[in-house]
């Protein structure tokens, strides 16, 4: 009886603003038979640093953001804060 | 072509076609599946009574995992699991104590549950400011329908062991359209209600309970 514990990245899913919804899952099989998987999410934004990220994950990030992808962004992003503090503000 | 051939008295075990499909297993309203290329199983653990499917083999359940149905009628998606939760403040330092930064999700269709505590910050130098809980697992709703609160979450937890009285207000989260962070206000308050992050300290915790919608 051999039991295993492994960590993958078993999803990506690219957003319509280029940010990365990441799934990771947890396996533990005995004698390569899957007893459990437990699922851990992040997501990552146009810009964000992918160092410490699964290999394909940080392929998808560089192919995504372009230089304009992360620019419009950093837009997106300023003008949602904006929106915020206008309603905070009121 | 063939045909179900029936014998009288027969059980439904003994059913055969004659292109040679054997049906095998005795529930009632059993469903159908494949067993082999001749063979049918009615499954003793899953039944259709022509209104009710019922499901009753322990360990097993209903698994949809992202189907992405277009319908709004059907659920399509559902998933457990955990995400990962950290601080940022305007002024100064604050950190979640990564012994215990984990908090859980349940997505159900396009709502995402979210909760747990965070019981303490490790640090809180003189924290000051607007001040957020990031790495949300799922990206809130971007999609508008007439303005920009019907895709706003609101009331996503409280804040315990304050430094001081809040008062006036309540401590609320909030999650903006198309983000992934919850930030922290208060509830009563007539003019900015951003919560100052100089009311907490290392002692603070961060109940976080609600629920938000996601495109995806």
């Amino acid at each position: 009886m051999a039991l295993s514990k492994t960590v993958v990245c078993d999803r990506m899913e690219v957003l319509q603003d280029a940010q990365i919804q990441v799934r990771t899952a947890t396996v533990v099989a005995e004698d390569g038979v899957e007893l459990s998987r437990s699922f851990h999410r992040h997501v990552l934004e146009p810009g964000d640093d992918t160092s410490g990220q699964d290999d394909r994950v940080a392929a998808v990030a560089a192919a995504a953001w372009t230089p304009e992808v992360i620019a419009t962004w950093d837009a997106i992003r300023a003008e949602r804060q904006a929106e915020m503090d206008a309603s905070l503000a009121e | 072509m063939g045909a179900i051939r029936f014998w009288g008295g027969q059980p439904v075990s003994n059913w055969r076609g004659s292109g040679g499909i054997a049906w095998s297993g005795s529930t009632a309203n059993g469903i159908a599946t494949y067993g082999d290329a001749s063979t049918v199983v009615a499954e003793s653990t899953a039944t259709y009574d022509g209104t009710t499917l019922t499901l009753t083999q322990s360990g097993g359940g209903l698994k949809m995992d992202g189907l992405n149905s277009s319908d709004a009628n059907t659920l399509d998606d559902y998933e457990e699991g955990y995400f990962t939760a950290a601080a940022t403040v305007a002024s100064g330092t604050l950190t979640v104590d990564t012994a215990a930064d984990r908090l859980k999700y349940t997505k159900i269709g396009q709502v995402v549950h979210i909760y747990g505590l965070l019981p303490a910050f490790s640090t809180a130098t003189t924290p000051s400011g607007s001040w957020y809980i990031t790495g949300l697992p799922f990206t809130n709703t971007n999609t508008q329908d007439e303005h920009e609160g019907d895709c706003r979450a609101l009331g996503i937890g409280t804040i315990i062991n304050t430094v001081s009285d809040v008062d006036p207000g309540t401590p609320f989260g909030w999650i903006e359209k198309n983000d992934t962070r919850i930030k922290w206000a208060l509830s009563g308050i007539a003019a900015d209600f951003t919560m100052n992050a100089n009311y907490l300290d290392t002692g603070s915790g961060v109940a976080v309970f609600g629920s938000y919608t996601t495109d995806s």
